[in-house]
């Protein structure tokens, strides 16, 4: 079923179009969530939820990529679970080590004069990732957006894992002069 | 232990979390199209995979071809029946020129014809309805397998979930054009991860992973990628920055080999960099990609593919590139880095089981 027939059952406020979202973009969703949670249970749940936040965002909203709207919904649940459970238990998996990572973006806090809007910093990212050449932002956003491995974003892009590493730190160290020279504040 | 255990260790300022994952944060709202492209881009497809659209497209080209000749011919024959007023040898004159007035009616023509026949698709497509079966599936779609734990537990399991429609897309607020977003492609590769010793063990390819490399170079990954229509195995090194990859394959087609006589169609040494504007176009895909039989392979072929360049940020150490094909078929693609007299000796080790 296309997108457009499936945002129209939504609209409907038929439930078949949860099963028919779960059918097109289960897989993907759970991808999202897992390479974030790195637990079947969480990952489980969050795609389920993920359903529920469509249902009750469109309408009003009509998302141009369907794909893209519930990977973002699941990406962001995930992440919140991610937070609840670090409250609990230390996390695991490539979602320490991402963050770890883009960590090293960021000017330090004694640099900063106060909290930015986050859809300013949104807005900052945006504008950085556009200027990147395309495959460094591919690389990017395969493991800061989608939380890939090294090794699965070498292998997506038949390049070697050190060209994947090296690029990633170069990124992280552009985003860094960038956010320092927007004066941003996180 | 705190209550964040390890984690709080990394980040020992509860701020650098939280700054971390704000930035996390800030990327779900990344530009829908840059999320697109990241998915759409994958590594070359396989020479027959792309050859069977080519195919497919010149088979389309060609029916095309041919009717619009047929259309052609019979307005020739026809003569009066001229819908753009003039001589009937204007079609063939000016073809490949300005669409004439009847190219115009003709393409809207087909245009139309066309959208009839979409519409026509787009309404005979079956429906699903939500009866309870499908309800029952619903509710089973996630929670289908019950499989290991391991690292790929989640993937595969999410391989098993549910039936993928690879392409879709929709107008956007009904005003764009469809653009498909590739779903697939945001999935992970299939592939099969493999110990050192794993990669060792596989048949026919396992002998061509080398017993010797060169000194502090640890094992990083070993993989195969079942889908592939040929036997194939690549595996992994790394020392710091440096890393040496091997594929082996046994392809059904064997790769033309080089010439090793003709230095120039391989030899890195003789060219500058740029090599876009040094190497001559005739020898560009053997400079590029050389592959050379077992027999003619040299120490000093090696010592010709391997170079070291002044990439800022980069280590010094040689690197390069190049193929070589075994008797028994199995062509090991070699991209890394090294002294030559390193490379040379870990290919020797090559093979020394069979």
């Amino acid at each position: 079923m296309t997108d457009a027939k499936i945002l129209d059952l939504y609209w409907e406020r038929e439930e078949q179009a949860i099963y028919e979202s779960q059918k097109a973009y289960g897989k993907y969703c759970y991808h999202v969530a897992w390479n974030i949670l790195y637990s079947r249970e969480d990952s489980d749940e969050c795609v389920n939820d993920t359903w529920l936040r469509a249902w009750n965002a469109i309408p009003p909203k009509r998302p141009g990529k369907l794909a893209l709207f519930l990977g973002t919904i699941t990406r962001n649940l995930s992440l919140d679970r991610w937070k609840e459970r670090r409250a609990m238990k230390r996390g695991k998996g490539e979602m320490e080590l991402a963050l770890d990572e883009l960590a090293e973006c960021l000017p330090d806090a004694h640099n900063t004069e106060a909290e930015a809007e986050a859809a300013e910093l949104e807005r900052l990212v945006n504008d950085f990732l556009q200027r990147l050449p395309e495959r460094e932002c591919n690389i990017f956003l395969r493991r800061y957006w989608y939380v890939e491995e090294y090794s699965d974003i070498a292998r997506r892009y038949d390049m070697k894992l050190n060209t994947v590493k090296t690029s990633l730190f170069r990124t992280r160290g552009k985003l860094r002069e960038y956010l320092e020279r927007e004066g941003v504040i996180i | 232990m705190s209550r964040d255990g390890e984690f709080e260790k990394k980040y020992p300022d509860r701020e650098g979390q939280e700054r971390a994952m704000r930035l996390m944060e800030a990327l779900s709202g990344v530009d829908e199209r840059l999320l697109e492209r990241c998915g759409r881009e994958r590594k070359t497809r396989p020479l027959w995979r792309n050859m069977r659209a080519v195919a497919a497209a010149a088979c389309l080209a060609a029916v095309g071809a041919v009717s619009w000749g047929g259309y052609q011919l019979s307005n020739l024959k026809m003569g009066s029946a001229d819908l753009s007023g003039g001589a009937a040898e204007n079609c063939v004159t000016e073809e490949g020129n300005e669409a004439s007035p009847r190219e115009e009616v003709s393409g809207d023509a087909a245009q139309r014809e066309n959208e009839a026949k979409e519409e026509e698709t787009v309404t005979s497509r079956p429906e699903s309805t939500g009866d309870t079966v499908e309800d029952e599936k619903q509710s089973d779609v996630l929670s289908g397998a019950e499989a290991d734990s391991k690292e790929r537990a989640g993937q595969e399991m999410a391989a098993d979930n549910g039936t993928q429609s690879g392409s879709v897309g929709m107008p956007e607020d009904g005003g764009e054009e469809e653009t498909p977003v590739d779903v697939e492609s945001c999935l992970p590769l299939k592939s099969e991860k493999l110990t050192e010793a794993e990669s060792r063990s596989r048949e026919a390819l396992g002998a061509y992973v080398p017993g010797v490399l060169p000194e502090g170079y640890v094992f990083e990954e070993a993989y195969t990628l079942p889908d592939a229509s040929q036997a194939n195995l690549t595996v992994c090194w790394t020392r710091g920055m440096d890393s040496i990859m091997l594929h082996l394959e046994k392809p059904e087609k064997l790769p033309a080999t080089v010439d090793v006589a003709r230095r120039e169609s391989y030899d890195q040494r003789l060219y500058e960099i740029p090599y876009g504007e040094t190497v001559p176009e005739d020898y560009r895909e053997s400079f590029w990609n050389p592959v050379f039989a077992a027999q003619d392979f040299t120490l000093e072929i090696v010592e010709s593919r391997m170079k070291s360049y002044d990439d800022a940020g980069d280590t010094d150490t040689p690197r390069g590139n190049f193929g070589v094909l075994y008797p028994d078929g199995v062509v090991v693609r070699f991209n890394g880095r090294g002294t030559a007299q390193e490379i040379w000796e870990m290919f020797c080790s090559m093979g020394e089981s069979e």
